[in-house]
């Protein structure tokens, strides 16, 4: 079994944590996860974008934004992060959002974090079970498509230090 | 000496006394003169009548069935000729596009397997495509999520990068977008760049 292997077989045995840990750099503080949950609306009317929502009006050309024209930024959240421990984020869906960071690796500007997340759902079985993602700090990223009030939720995800 | 079938005839019915006049002295004279003749005679009289014309006739008699069986031999083997050819030029016929189509079906075999196996082996020694050289908004489908431990969907020197997804029955696509100066000039872009993971609402989607 490869080494990878190995680590993907003690994460399924709920060792994902212990091992994941010590990877972490000793001394380095772990940054926190900023949470925008946007909501996005096709209108006949005009556009709107929340002038907050800087990130999402440089990609207004881009799939999947270029569908909606209306863009409310609903919730922000700043949430500290620890290794192997997962913080959560009620949405206004209902759902349940958890971020855990699992590893972080390199230094200064190189430094980068892989993380997971999962979005639950109440008495069903979860929206998303699994999304593990390696970035580093003020790189975003987006998960979209859950669908509320006549249009969908973008979450917003950000590392920052 | 042999006797012909229309002296047999005649003797057989010179014996019954069926004979007119005539024939009756002519044949009265043949049994003086052939020994043949009257033995002919008296084995007509000593054995039963119906077994006797029976076997004195059986080689006229047996002649015809064998030509008839002869004739209806030799129709029915002219008919099985007849029938037989179109049917064997048919099954030649197929059985040689059978071959044809077992040869080309052989073929794209074989070059499928040689296609794949290049294509599996060139897959396994280059490294996963940085997201940020792809195409700006292209977007990677997903009908079933990787498995634990699957190379990452996406990698970038510098940017997010997408090592695993699972959303169960809910269909995913991963869109990938130039982030933040680089997305200023997203034609031009080969900086890093985001993702934005899409999850239909909809279970059962994918």
């Amino acid at each position: 079994m490869t080494r990878r292997g190995c680590l993907a077989a003690m994460i399924a045995m709920g060792l994902g944590p212990a091992v994941s840990a010590p990877l972490a750099v000793a001394g380095t503080p772990a940054p926190s996860i900023e949470i925008g949950v946007i909501h996005a609306q096709h209108t006949d009317g005009s556009a709107f974008i929340d002038p907050r929502l800087r990130e999402i009006g440089q990609h207004l050309r881009d799939e999947p934004f270029v569908r909606y024209n209306v863009y409310r930024l609903l919730d922000h959240t700043r949430l500290p992060l620890e290794h192997g421990k997962p913080v959560a984020l009620g949405l206004i869906n209902g759902r349940t959002l958890k971020v855990t960071l699992v590893e972080s690796k390199g230094s200064g500007v190189d430094r980068r974090y892989k993380m997971r997340a999962e979005i639950a759902e109440p008495h069903q079985e979860a929206f998303l079970k699994l999304l593990e993602v390696t970035a580093g700090v003020d790189e975003p990223f987006f998960v979209g498509g859950q669908s509320y009030d006549a249009g969908t939720l973008f979450l917003e995800l950000v590392l920052r230090p | 000496m042999r006797l012909s079938r229309e002296t047999k005839i005649e003797l057989m019915a010179w014996a019954d006394g069926e004979l007119p006049d005539e024939a009756r002295e002519r044949v009265t004279q043949l049994l003086e003169s052939s020994e043949d003749a009257r033995q002919f005679v008296e084995r007509f009289r000593a054995l039963d009548v119906g077994a006797w014309a029976s076997q004195a006739l059986q080689p006229r008699l047996s002649a015809v069935p064998s030509i008839t069986d002869a004739v209806m031999a030799r129709i029915e083997a002219r008919e099985r000729t007849i029938s037989t050819i179109p049917s064997r030029r048919l099954r030649e016929e197929r059985q040689r596009m059978r071959s044809l189509v077992i040869s080309v079906t052989t073929g794209l075999a074989v070059a499928a397997s040689l296609a794949l196996y290049f294509r599996w082996d060139s897959l396994r020694n280059v490294p996963p495509i940085p997201i940020a050289l792809l195409a700006s908004s292209s977007a990677v489908t997903s009908d079933s999520s990787p498995g634990p431990g699957a190379s990452p969907l996406a990698v970038a020197p510098r940017g997010v990068e997408v090592n695993d997804i699972d959303a169960l029955s809910h269909a995913i696509s991963v869109f990938e977008i130039p982030m933040g100066a680089a997305a200023a000039n997203a034609a031009k872009s080969t900086g890093p760049s985001s993702v934005v993971i899409w999850i239909d609402e909809d279970r059962n989607a994918r």
